[in-house]
C-alpha cells in the first residue's frame, strides 16, 4: 500500500509495547499489530483519534505517504 | 478484547490476512433468524423434492413400459421361442398434426356422445422393432449415447440438494459472506446450466433417431425443446453467487477496517 504506518516508530519513541497501547486504545493487539504491521485496509477516526492521545502525537507522525510503493488497487477491481 | 473459535477457512487467496487476527477476531456474523432461514430451506428442499417426485411420478407409466420391454428382450436372449415378438421397444414421439393448426386427423369414439369425434395426438407411444446388438449403425450408436447421459441427469439432480445442503449448514452457523459458501452457488448454478444443456442434447438425439426411423402420412415428428426455467435458474443462482462474491470481498474490507 503507498500508505505507510509508522507506528513502531512512535511506540518505540514513547517506549510503549504492543499490548499496553493496544489496551490503552481499547483494541485488540492483533488489530494493533494487523495496523502495525501495514496490512489494514482502513482506519477509523476514533482509533486514530485514541492512538494518537496515547502516544501524544500528530496522525502525520503514524501515517506517510510515499508515492514510490505500489498502491493497493485489487479491492476496488471487478 | 475479545477470543473465539474461528471457522474460517485459513487458505484465503489474500495475502493481507494472517492466521493470528483470524483466530482472535472471528469472521463477521449476522443476526439472522434461524427459524426462518431453516423454514426457507426445508421448504426449498421440500419443493425440490416433489418437483422431481411429480416429474418421475408423470413419466411411470413410460417408465414401466420400457422397463417390461427391456425385461422382455432380455429373456428373448435365452429363450428363443419368445424371441421375434420381444425384439420390439417402445419409442416415445412428440408429434405434429398436419400442416395447419385446424388439422384433427384421428377420431375418438365419445361414449358420452355416442358419437366419433375429432381428435390430434401430441404424443405417441411406438412400439417397434429394436435394435440388434450387432447393430452397428450410427442411429444405435445414437441411441446408446443416450444411456450415459441420462446418468449423468441422474447425478446433477443428486448434486444439486447435496450443494443446497451443504450451504444451509453454513449459513446456520451465521458464517454467510464465506468463499466455501459462494463455491457451492457457483456449482449449483453451472449444474442448473448443464443440466438444460443435457435435457437438450438428449432431446435432439430422440427426435434425430426418431426422424431416421419414423415418417408418418397426417403427423410430423417434434423436437421437443426442454423448458427454459433451467437455464434461468442457472444463471439467477450464479447472479447471487456473484453478488456473495462482492459482499465477500467488502467484508474482508470491514474486518481489515481497525
Amino acid at each position: 500500500m503507498a500508505i505507510i504506518v509508522n507506528l513502531d516508530v512512535q511506540m518505540a519513541k514513547r517506549k510503549i509495547s504492543l499490548n499496553d497501547l493496544s489496551e490503552r486504545v481499547g483494541i485488540t493487539p492483533a488489530n494493533l499489530s494487523i495496523l502495525k504491521t501495514g496490512k489494514a485496509k482502513a482506519i477509523r477516526f476514533s482509533t486514530l483519534e485514541a492512538i494518537c492521545k496515547e502516544l501524544d502525537c500528530q496522525p502525520g507522525d503514524i501515517l506517510e505517504w510515499n508515492e514510490d510503493v505500489e498502491p493497493d488497487l485489487h479491492l476496488h477491481s471487478p | 478484547m475479545f477470543f473465539g473459535k474461528s471457522n474460517v477457512d485459513l487458505r484465503r487467496e489474500s495475502d493481507l490476512v494472517n492466521y493470528e487476527f483470524y483466530s482472535i477476531n472471528p469472521p463477521m456474523k449476522l443476526n439472522m433468524k434461524s427459524g426462518k432461514l431453516g423454514m426457507l430451506t426445508v421448504l426449498a428442499i421440500v419443493i425440490y423434492a416433489v418437483m422431481i417426485l411429480s416429474s418421475f411420478i408423470s413419466e411411470m407409466d413410460d417408465f414401466m413400459l420400457g422397463y417390461e420391454m427391456g425385461s422382455n428382450l432380455g429373456r428373448s436372449i435365452t429363450d428363443s421361442t419368445k424371441q421375434e415378438s420381444a425384439m420390439k421397444t417402445v419409442y416415445f414421439l412428440d408429434l405434429k398434426a398436419g400442416e395447419s393448426i385446424s388439422t384433427f386427423p384421428d377420431t375418438i369414439y365419445n361414449l358420452k356422445g355416442a358419437q366419433k369425434i375429432p381428435i390430434r395426438f401430441d404424443k405417441a407411444q411406438i412400439l417397434a422393432d429394436a435394435f440388434s446388438k450387432d447393430d452397428k449403425s450410427a442411429l444405435r450408436l445414437m441411441k446408446l449415447l443416450e444411456i450415459p447421459l441420462s446418468l449423468l441427469m441422474l447425478v446433477i439432480v443428486v448434486l444439486i440438494p447435496v450443494f443446497f445442503i451443504k450451504l444451509n449448514i453454513s449459513l446456520k452457523k451465521e458464517v454467510v459472506f464465506d468463499k466455501s459458501n459462494i463455491k457451492c452457488m457457483r456449482w449449483i448454478g453451472i449444474l442448473l446450466i448443464l443440466y438444460y444443456f443435457v435435457m437438450l442434447t438428449v432431446s435432439w438425439i430422440i427426435y434425430k433417431t426418431n426422424l431416421m426411423m419414423f415418417e408418418f402420412a397426417e403427423y410430423k415428428i417434434q423436437f421437443k425443446q426442454p423448458d427454459l426455467i433451467w437455464i434461468l435458474l442457472g444463471v439467477v443462482v450464479l447472479l447471487f453467487a456473484e453478488v456473495l462474491y462482492r459482499g465477500s470481498k467488502m467484508k474482508d474490507e470491514q474486518d481489515l477496517t481497525i
